[in-house]
């Protein structure tokens, strides 16, 4: 009962257990953090509506983005992932997101941040339905802890509309 | 004597049947505990390791990811582990476009990876890529333009978005060091990029203009760490993602830990070492 394998084994699994518990409770202290981020986006510019020459309609816009996360960051975030969606509904979908924009954001100073950008991915829709489409803007983030679970959140921003002819 | 002997041997093979059978009852029940998890989360495969460094700087090499599969919708933004066609090992990347079907509930997926700020990524996921392009260039693209040289669109132009394959950004695609890099900081501001590079280039923008395919659920995914979508990593043809393609939404996350994992798959001697000590413990244990 006093070999070197058995306590080696007891051990070690004793510190796999401690270490199990502890990533869990760093994980379940997130919760006690108050969140309240907040963000704006405006549409500085639509570039281009048109229709692509297979058969989709394609946009491209310059956007404004403002946005404070900074209370997203806790001692156990490792990064946050904050994207902009388009999201709008058709005939055919219900439901469509489009992502226009992303960024990495590494820490707590990086967090709270404007800028003006053109669409980075490509806002591709199934069809021609975005003449004079209504959409909203959202603003996703998804919380990267250093352990644990992971959380997402956004805020909805309605009220943006795309021209209703090609251009 | 001889019966001192055989009562010897009896307690030997009972002890030698106790210790088979309790190697039994531990292989047997973490096989239960794993069908169990299987359960639980819904997906084919509750704990995947983290192999390609395209998540970076989320998801290291490495990594554990805790999967689960409920019946809520998939949505932008989501890191899903996806299965494509002719590929063995699952992809973990994250959604970027969603477009879900109003009368089926399907959905069509797009994912992708991440940002090329790291040059070791551009150049270790060349050779993928090569393999990729060769798979383009056989099927995916139609179009008036050939691929080949002295295309007009080697021009700068300025200001023209529509025709800047943002999703396709060759700089991933180990390019990089003969057009000039453009190291992209971590905020920078995309005025479209005015120079066109060389011909390679021609067959990933051909890529865009591919045939779109209309067809039901599509998810698109991205990777953190790759420019451009993973269309490039679906099966030949294939646009989009359905939902049978999916096989979890990561959930939860631990550091390192898959580093066992990946120590056995790459050199096994250590393996069969591993389950050799294993071995010779439970033996050994005898008193």
């Amino acid at each position: 009962m006093h070999s070197f394998g058995y306590r080696a084994n007891a051990l070690l699994t004793f510190s796999v257990t401690a270490l199990a518990f502890i990533c869990a409770i760093a994980s379940f202290s997130d919760k006690f953090s108050n969140q309240n981020p907040s963000a704006e986006i405006q549409i500085l510019n639509i570039n281009r509506l048109k229709k692509q020459s297979y058969g989709n309609d394609e946009v491209s816009l310059t956007l404004d983005i403002s946005a404070d996360l900074q209370s997203l960051f806790t001692w156990n975030t490792k990064q946050v992932f904050a994207f902009v969606a388009a999201e709008y509904e058709t005939s055919k979908n219900s439901l469509n997101q489009v992502s226009l924009w992303d960024v990495i954001i590494p820490d707590k100073e990086h967090a709270k941040f404007r800028i003006q950008t053109s669409n980075k991915y490509r806002f591709i829709d199934q069809g021609h339905n975005l003449r004079g489409r209504e959409f909203n803007l959202t603003l996703h983030w998804h919380v990267m802890p250093k352990t644990g679970k992971m959380l997402a959140d956004k805020i909805v921003m309605p009220g943006y509309s795309l021209p209703d002819a090609y251009k | 004597m001889g019966e001192t002997v055989d009562s010897v041997k009896s307690i030997q093979i009972r002890q030698l049947l106790t210790q088979a059978i309790s190697l039994g009852m531990i292989v047997t029940s973490s096989l239960i505990i794993w069908k169990a998890l299987i359960c639980v989360t819904g997906s084919e495969s509750p704990v995947v390791v983290v192999l390609s460094e395209s998540m970076e700087p989320g998801f290291q090499r490495g990594d554990i990811l805790f999967l689960h599969m409920s019946k809520d919708p998939i949505r932008a933004g989501e890191i899903v582990v996806f299965n494509i066609d002719g590929r063995d090992i699952p992809i973990v990347h994250r959604v970027i476009k969603v477009h879900e079907r109003k009368n089926t509930g399907e959905v069509d997926v797009l994912t992708k990876g991440a940002h090329p700020t790291k040059k070791s990524l551009r150049d270790e996921t060349l050779e993928d890529y090569e393999d990729l392009q060769l798979i383009f260039e056989q099927g995916l693209a139609t179009g008036k333009n050939a691929i080949g040289l002295g295309d007009d669109t080697d021009a700068p132009t300025f200001g023209a978005k529509d025709d800047e394959p943002f999703e396709l950004d060759p700089r991933s695609f180990g390019y990089a060091e003969k057009e000039g890099s453009q190291a992209s900081g971590f905020l920078n501001s995309t005025l479209p990029r005015s120079r066109k590079g060389p011909s390679e280039k021609q067959p990933l923008k051909k890529r865009a203009k591919g045939v779109e395919g209309g067809e039901s659920s599509n998810s698109n995914m991205d990777g953190d760490n790759n420019p451009g979508d993973d269309r490039l990593l679906y099966a030949k043809g294939q646009l989009w993602l359905h939902r049978h393609h999916i096989m979890g939404r990561a959930v939860g996350f631990l550091p390192y830990v898959g580093w066992v994992t990946i120590i056995m798959t790459e050199k096994p001697i250590i393996k069969y070492i591993l389950i050799g000590a294993l071995g010779l413990l439970v033996i050994s244990s005898r008193d």
